[in-house]
């Protein structure tokens, strides 16, 4: 977002990540559990082309988005709700801030929303002046700590029990405990205060149903009920890709979001909001806002290439399988989207080239794309998004991210093609290299510019005589014998 | 040209230029194809079960759900004062109780049983303040669902006159009611049920007591919901849906 200039490089925060402990712990018992048992529920479904079906309608809902999203807000602006369309995060953000402003509002309390980190939200409220309070346990966990998600479902999965017991005692001013359930208790009397008497609830959207005209949320907690029960206004801030044209489709989005998330047939909290309540009920917001949030989706919608990546249900999955994220934790991606997913959106809403360690990090292996409950192709849409960085895209704004290294691939690609001289250059290096050998006959330094590919990894050596080579003398040899042969 | 107007123009521009997906022009065309790709999601691992309310059972205990089976109102109103007695308090210093103002509820004549146990009883009807302030001050919530599942154990409540959603929310422990008659079997059905009646502005899926586990994955219930939830199913005279 706006604050790419300050921030640290990828490689900086994966070493972090690569050395914290708690991280570490967390990451392993995430993926054991979760992403295997993901792969395992699809296994299991008595129909194996389930997902397959469930992508062809959510493909079919985008390419019908115009009309899905007008009959989602004609639904809603039936019941009385509010639908404000936002181009931009700014957009967003100034709906909101005026209608606080209008309605005098000085306390929020928040739903856990990646949009919602997306678009900057938080920042803008409080430099408003209003304060804002995360509800979900974990979230809350990482604003006391003013820290950011490292996970889409577990957002403090990189701090353990003893961290969280120092922080409570710290900021909430109680003995200090490393006891789960005590500090879940103290969080729980802390925000009910907040929950209970609150001017707004700011939340995200897991999927709309535009046939019905709700939005539905899903949590375990039951902070997201209370933020949208309690206070007087709800404001639901939602992308404008999270939507399912009917019921039947979100019946079959909400059972795959709930288990590819955490192997659950449902949570313990679905939610439906459709409006404001009637008149007269007892709780039940006075006013329901959504904020349809465009900022840079319909970029992606309008390219064959990615429109793919919107069909996303945000489940987390492919974060519990990626051998890269499974190590280096989320908050080496830089953005509320971490992981696989991360490594493909992030970089399609804030630039590829500010983001071009994304999609190189990720290692192609195809786990994510097992994984996803509606198979999206993220291995597919990280190569063209290095192609994109190899080559340069004008209609993406991308420039070519390394002149040097695209030099030598292209000076590499005329090598190969000219076999006299390629033959005479690796005899060459056969003899240059040796400065190079360390003491296992392996190459771990290179020099210059080279260094990159020996920093992490040693390299074989080249062979004194190549295969080529070889297989010419070996021929030679056969010949001779054969010639023995008749000759005897 | 409004918001919404302009929204809607460069959405359509960029829809229309997706002619291998694209081929309904309105929303009933896209709603009648969607129909003809059903995706209904079933697990074969699932146990095969005529019982539903054995299904439902077997479904809530890892939900840490408690399921006690009724076989008649006046069974069902003795179950829920016995909880009533055992449970302890959590935010509050005395006992109440408030429950939904709903013709299965009125059934169970709760008052006269609770004031044996001078426990103040509250019908959700009235002034919203007042309801408010009541629900606030009671550690169990009662409610009145409309169809239950037992393949998720889960209630599925609208919201109505009468029936607010903080009675499942704000107190510490959530009993919600439901005659077996209108237990499904599967989610399948119960959205089939929802198509076919005009939805309230809310409704909710609850399936057992509010939890996390954001602390090193250790479970625990009570998040900021109930921390308890017991369903009472209640045999009817009438045959099963």
């Amino acid at each position: 977002m706006s604050k790419q200039s300050e921030r640290a490089s990828y490689t900086d925060l994966a070493h972090q990540g690569l050395k914290n402990a708690p991280l570490q712990k967390g990451l392993r018992g995430i993926q054991q559990r979760y992403g295997q048992g993901a792969l395992h529920i699809w296994d299991s479904f008595a129909d194996p082309s389930l997902r397959k079906r469930v992508k062809a309608k959510r493909e079919s809902t985008l390419a019908h988005l115009d009309i899905v999203l007008e009959e989602l807000t004609k639904n809603i602006e039936q019941r009385g709700g509010n639908v404000f369309f936002a181009p931009t995060a700014q957009d967003a953000v100034n709906y909101v801030l005026d209608l606080a402003s209008k309605k005098e509002v000085q306390r929020v309390v928040k739903g856990k929303s990646m949009t919602s980190a997306e678009i900057g939200m938080d920042e803008a409220l409080e430099q408003a002046g209003i304060k804002v309070v995360e509800t979900d346990l974990g979230e809350y966990i990482v604003q006391l700590n003013q820290d950011t998600a490292s996970h889409i479902i577990a957002p403090c999965i990189h701090l353990d029990r003893k961290q969280i017991g120092r922080l409570f005692h710290e900021k909430l001013d109680i003995p200090y405990t490393d006891d789960p359930p005590t500090l879940t208790q103290e969080a729980r009397k802390a925000l009910r205060k907040e929950l209970l008497s609150a001017d707004m609830g700011i939340t995200g959207c897991n999927i709309a149903c535009a046939e019905t005209g709700h939005i539905s949320l899903v949590s375990n907690e039951g902070n997201i009920r209370m933020a949208t029960t309690m206070p007087k206004i709800h404001v639901a801030l939602m992308g404008m890709e999270r939507v399912a044209a009917t019921l039947d489709e979100h019946a079959s989005l909400l059972q795959l979001l709930t288990r590819g998330a955490a192997l659950q047939k449902l949570s313990t909290y679905v939610s439906f909001q459709g409006g404001p309540s009637e008149k007269g009920s007892p709780d039940g917001p006075e006013e329901f806002h959504l904020v349809i949030i465009d900022n840079g989706r319909s970029k992606i919608l309008a390219d064959p290439d990615f429109q793919e990546v919107l069909s996303c249900i945000r489940c987390g999955a492919c974060l519990n399988i990626c051998p890269v994220y499974g190590r280096i934790g989320g908050h080496a991606y830089n953005s509320p989207y971490s992981g696989p997913i991360g490594a493909v959106i992030t970089p399609l809403l804030h630039g590829i080239n500010n983001h071009a360690d994304l999609c190189k990090g990720e290692t192609l292996c195809g786990a994510c794309k097992e994984v996803c409950p509606v198979e999206n192709d993220l291995p597919r849409m990280l190569s063209v998004l290095r192609h994109k960085l190899a080559y340069g895209d004008p209609q993406w704004n991308v420039t070519p991210h390394n002149k040097s290294e695209h030099r030598f691939f292209s000076l590499w690609s005329r090598l190969v093609r000219t076999p006299k001289l390629y033959h005479i250059l690796i005899r060459l290096s056969g003899v240059l290299q040796r400065p190079f050998l360390s003491r296992d006959n392996m190459v771990s330094k290179l020099p210059g510019k080279f260094h990159g590919w020996t920093t992490t990894r040693d390299l074989p050596p080249i062979a004194e005589s190549s295969f080529r080579q070889k297989w010419l003398q070996n021929k030679i040899a056969s010949k001779n014998v054969v010639r023995k042969g008749q000759k005897d | 040209m409004n918001n919404h107007e302009m929204f809607f123009n460069k959405l359509h521009s960029i829809c229309s230029q997706n002619q291998g997906q694209r081929t309904a022009a309105t929303f009933a065309e896209l709603a009648e194809a969607h129909k003809q790709i059903a995706c209904p999601v079933t697990d074969s691992s699932e146990p095969i079960q005529q019982d539903v309310v054995a299904l439902f059972q077997h479904n809530a205990t890892p939900l840490n759900l408690h399921v006690h089976r009724c076989s008649d109102w006046q069974d069902a109103a003795a179950t829920i004062a016995a909880i009533a007695q055992q449970a302890g308090l959590e935010f509050t210093a005395q006992k109440e109780i408030i429950a939904h103002d709903h013709p299965d509820l009125r059934q169970l004549d709760l008052g006269p049983l609770l004031a044996k146990q001078r426990i103040p009883f509250h019908l959700t009807s009235g002034n919203g303040a007042e309801i408010q302030k009541n629900t606030r001050n009671s550690f169990i919530g009662i409610t009145a669902a409309d169809w239950g599942v037992a393949e998720s154990a889960t209630l599925i409540q609208l919201t109505t006159e009468g029936r607010p959603r903080s009675t499942s929310l704000v107190p510490s422990i959530h009993i919600g009611v439901l005659p077996i008659n209108r237990l499904l079997a599967t989610l399948e059905q119960a959205y089939a049920m929802l198509m076919n009646i005009p939805l309230p502005d809310s409704f909710v899926f609850i399936s057992g007591p509010s939890k996390t586990a954001d602390i090193e994955a250790h479970m625990v219930h009570g998040a900021h919901g109930p921390k308890e939830m017991h369903t009472i199913l209640v045999d009817t005279e009438g045959k099963a849906v």
